[in-house]
């Protein structure tokens, strides 16, 4: 593979690599608050 | 549903970004194959300013308001703003290791990153000096204003009023935009892709502050 394409597929690897963190970390944030908020109204 | 279309979108605008800066702009003269670096380099110190531009305002706003919350978003946009100014300053540094010979030079557009990541450290440091919460947050907002003042002198003004070997701006001293237009593309593509992105990780942090000051409040 010629070395421009390699440090693209790098590049690719990378950002698909953060992104999906990225995507887990916001689902992960968005359970947290649907339970926060479950936990709020069964206290009520 | 709205969200995870723009999630899905800005996936595949920045990858287009990437294979763009890569397959599709041409390269600029002197710089060759490291041009590149110009597609990320400078949407990160783009983004430097955005984190300390919102941390001043979340800073006026505390001020006024005296609610810790703000305090506690004005700290997330330091730490990325710190975040990206690391960001740019490596990016520039392999770019400077090409094109001037040595990864760090003390031109005046180093010397003045490196003051206001000085600047930025020492906030955090005085935050961790100050143990009341209000006590620390009215202080650390007054000098998260202080610190914005400089942005604009370390950023825009000292590297145009000394000579640096730092290439020209994207819009120059003649107020003209001069770029090839595929290169122009790429990179107000990466300008907008990278903004967007920060902003989905800022709300992202955002809401982590939220949750925490609600399970604070909860136990209390």
């Amino acid at each position: 593979m010629e070395p421009l394409y390699l440090v693209l597929v790098i590049n690719l690897i990378v950002w698909i690599g953060i992104f999906s963190y990225q995507f887990y970390l916001g689902q992960e944030i968005k359970k947290l608050k649907e339970q926060s908020k479950l936990t709020d109204n069964r206290g009520q | 549903m709205l969200k995870l279309i723009f999630k899905i979108f800005l996936f595949l605008w920045l990858s287009a970004v990437i294979i763009g800066a890569f397959l599709y702009a041409p390269l600029a003269k002197g710089l060759g194959e490291y041009t590149r670096v110009l597609y990320f380099h400078v949407p990160m110190a783009w983004i430097t300013v955005v984190a300390f531009l919102m941390s001043a305002i979340f800073s006026i706003f505390y001020l006024w308001q005296k609610n810790l919350i703000f305090d506690h978003y004005a700290v997330v946009s330091n730490q990325f703003g710190i975040l990206f100014s690391l960001l740019a300053t490596i990016t520039g540094s392999i770019w400077a290791k090409v094109s001037w010979g040595a990864f760090w030079n003390w031109d005046p557009r180093e010397t003045s990153i490196f003051i206001l990541l000085l600047i930025y450290l020492a906030y955090f440091a005085l935050r961790s000096a100050i143990e009341l919460p209000d006590r620390r947050a009215a202080l650390s907002a007054v000098y998260s204003l202080l610190a914005f003042v400089t942005v604009p002198f370390l950023i825009f003004i000292i590297p145009r009023v000394y000579s640096s070997l730092h290439p020209d701006p994207l819009i120059n001293t003649e107020a003209k935009i001069q770029m090839d237009g595929r290169m122009l593309l790429v990179f107000m593509g990466a300008l907008a892709g990278f903004s967007a992105f920060y902003l989905w990780m800022f709300t992202i942090n955002k809401n982590i502050v939220q949750l925490r000051s609600q399970f604070e409040e909860k136990e209390f």
